[in-house]
């Protein structure tokens, strides 16, 4: 299977030729694949948002190139608009970029840039506004009157609208209440599971990306440090800390479990998970 | 493009020039000025130009970051010089059709556009080595006399510097916002005049809405440290007080508006 993007050795520079020049990313080798669900993970200031930028075609690599299906996004001729059509982008605190007069008429905004009929945008409306679970009634509201969490949502709906093959939210749960926020990954993980998109969160909750993510993308010092499954990379609890990260307050109960001599794996992230470790522990004590 | 704006861009250093004390600093820049507007002759100008290049070395920034400055008024400065070129009174040297060059011409066209290369220059080393915040104190502390005759001096001083603060600020905020919508396929830059101009409303009122909550949110947190204005009693957390460098510039100023004023009397191959 071709990965859905793909990127070659791609970095950038800020403010090239300034006192204030900085590599954001260096030499970034990756590949995405349809229907993956990733999380990103990293310090502030590692390069995660400038990697991200680069997947939908706002930011030009300064070397290196970019892989959309298999055509590259900085050659002569390709679609930039296309490519950002394909690939959402929700930014950090989206409900900032809200303009429109009713949520309606802003959720209509990127459909109506890619041209589609009346008819389909209507229908682009309802259904996103169904997947991040608002009612139709909020559709002739103003986006400036609603709660903090459907503005959220409406923004998200905004990208949604636009069906991209790949869906990427930079900490889409960033100020929400934990109710807000289990609401919106459950949402992306039914969006993800009835599209078939790939989806791409960047996060600073390590419970989020262990909850519904299944691969991880570790980003350390402008760097691709790990990009593995979940299990694989919380496995490293040691070397995450090392980075200033953390692990799921789970795992890390596990790996001072182990410590202390007690015959349970360090990979566990979720409760289940936990629950059954548990039980396999005492059991074999017993025995 | 948005990154390209210098307007009160400032570059962390610690030059000679970095830490003259800032109402020193705004004193020499105007009577800089001054300097340049003293200067007639063509032994003046190379003086001037001797000492304006000296002053760039001294802070230490790269006379590419001066000639950033002169990009938005190239326009300006062709203009003015083709203007001299072609309408300055002397012996003709050319005539062609209805234009004649003259000497006289010449010269004033290149006199110009040295004068204008040397005033940005000088103006951006104030705001290259100064932070806003610094400028703003120099200023607020170089007017305070006018306070005795009733003008809101601290008020000025306080909205210049909130201004200057939140300049960088909502230049992200607007590279932000531009992004946001252009990962939904807006489109700023093709289209003619009425479909580029409607093409602003989803920037313009998102920035304006976080304008109007930042303004907000930043009186309520001064309110909240008892802010009331130039109320009395209130003190400065920075003193500033003249160090032997500071009157040394002053002196050097000096020396040069006398040396300017001599030099416009010596000629130079005839110029």
């Amino acid at each position: 299977m071709n990965p859905i993007l793909k990127a070659e050795n791609l970095s950038y520079v800020y403010g090239a030729g300034t006192p204030f020049e900085k590599t954001a990313i260096d030499n970034i080798n990756l590949e995405i694949y349809e229907n993956e669900f990733i999380g990103v993970i990293g310090r502030t200031g590692s390069g995660k948002s400038t990697l991200i930028q680069h997947f939908n075609g706002i930011l030009r690599p300064t070397s290196g190139s970019l892989y959309y299906d298999g055509s590259n996004c900085w050659a002569k001729g390709f679609s930039r608009n296309m490519l950002r059509f394909n690939v959402g982008l929700v930014f950090q605190y989206p409900e900032y970029q809200l303009f429109e007069e009713t949520v309606e008429k802003d959720i209509a905004f990127g459909p109506a840039n890619m041209g589609l009929s009346v008819e389909e945008i209507e229908k682009r409306i309802s259904d996103s506004l169904h997947f991040v679970g608002l009612d139709d009634d909020i559709r002739k509201s103003s986006p400036f009157e609603i709660s903090g969490g459907q503005k959220r949502r409406v923004a998200i709906a905004g990208i949604m609208a636009m069906n991209p093959k790949v869906l990427i939210l930079d900490e889409p749960t960033a100020g929400l209440d934990p109710k807000g926020r289990d609401d919106i990954l459950q949402k992306l993980s039914e969006y993800r599971r009835e599209k078939g998109s790939t989806v791409i969160i960047v996060s600073h909750n390590m419970e989020d990306v262990s909850r519904v993510c299944d691969k991880v993308l570790v980003m350390h010092d402008a760097h691709v440090e790990m990009f593995a499954p979940v299990k694989e990379v919380f496995e490293h609890a040691e070397k995450l800390c090392s980075m200033g990260l953390n692990v799921p307050q789970i795992t890390r109960v596990f790996v001072s479990l182990k410590n202390r001599g007690f015959n349970v794996p360090s990979s566990v992230y979720t409760p289940e998970q936990a629950c059954s470790a548990i039980i396999d522990a005492i059991g074999g004590d017993t025995e | 493009m948005i990154k390209d704006i210098t307007i009160g861009q400032y570059f962390p250093g610690d030059s000679f020039i970095h830490n003259l004390d800032p109402r020193v600093k705004i004193v020499l820049a105007v009577l800089y000025i001054a300097f340049l507007f003293i200067i007639q002759s063509a032994a003046a100008y190379l003086f001037a130009i001797a000492v304006t290049l000296f002053l760039v070395c001294l802070t230490r920034i790269p006379l590419k970051m001066y000639l950033r400055g002169l990009k938005p008024l190239l326009f300006i400065l062709v203009f003015t010089a083709l203007l001299n070129v072609f309408y300055s009174s002397g012996e003709p040297l050319v005539t062609f059709w209805i234009f004649t060059i003259t000497a006289q011409g010449i010269k004033n066209a290149i006199f110009m556009i040295l004068r204008i290369f040397m005033l940005v220059v000088s103006t951006s080393m104030l705001t290259y080595t100064t932070s806003p915040i610094v400028l703003t104190g120099g200023l607020e502390r170089l007017l305070s006399p006018l306070a005795k005759i009733r003008l809101p001096v601290h008020e000025f001083s306080m909205m210049m510097t909130i201004a200057l603060r939140f300049i960088p600020t909502l230049l992200e905020e607007t590279d932000k916002i531009m992004n946001a919508q252009k990962a939904r396929g807006a489109d700023f830059e093709t289209g003619g005049l009425i479909k580029r101009a409607k093409a602003l409303a989803p920037i313009l009122i998102p920035l304006f809405i976080s304008a109007f909550r930042r303004a907000d949110d930043l009186a309520t947190a001064m309110e909240c440290r008892c802010y009331t204005g130039s109320a009395e009693g209130r003190t400065h957390f920075v003193e500033y007080s003249m160090s032997p460098s500071d009157y040394v510039s002053l002196v050097f100023m000096a020396v040069l508006i006398a040396a300017a004023i001599l030099l416009n009397f010596v000629t130079v191959m005839g110029i």
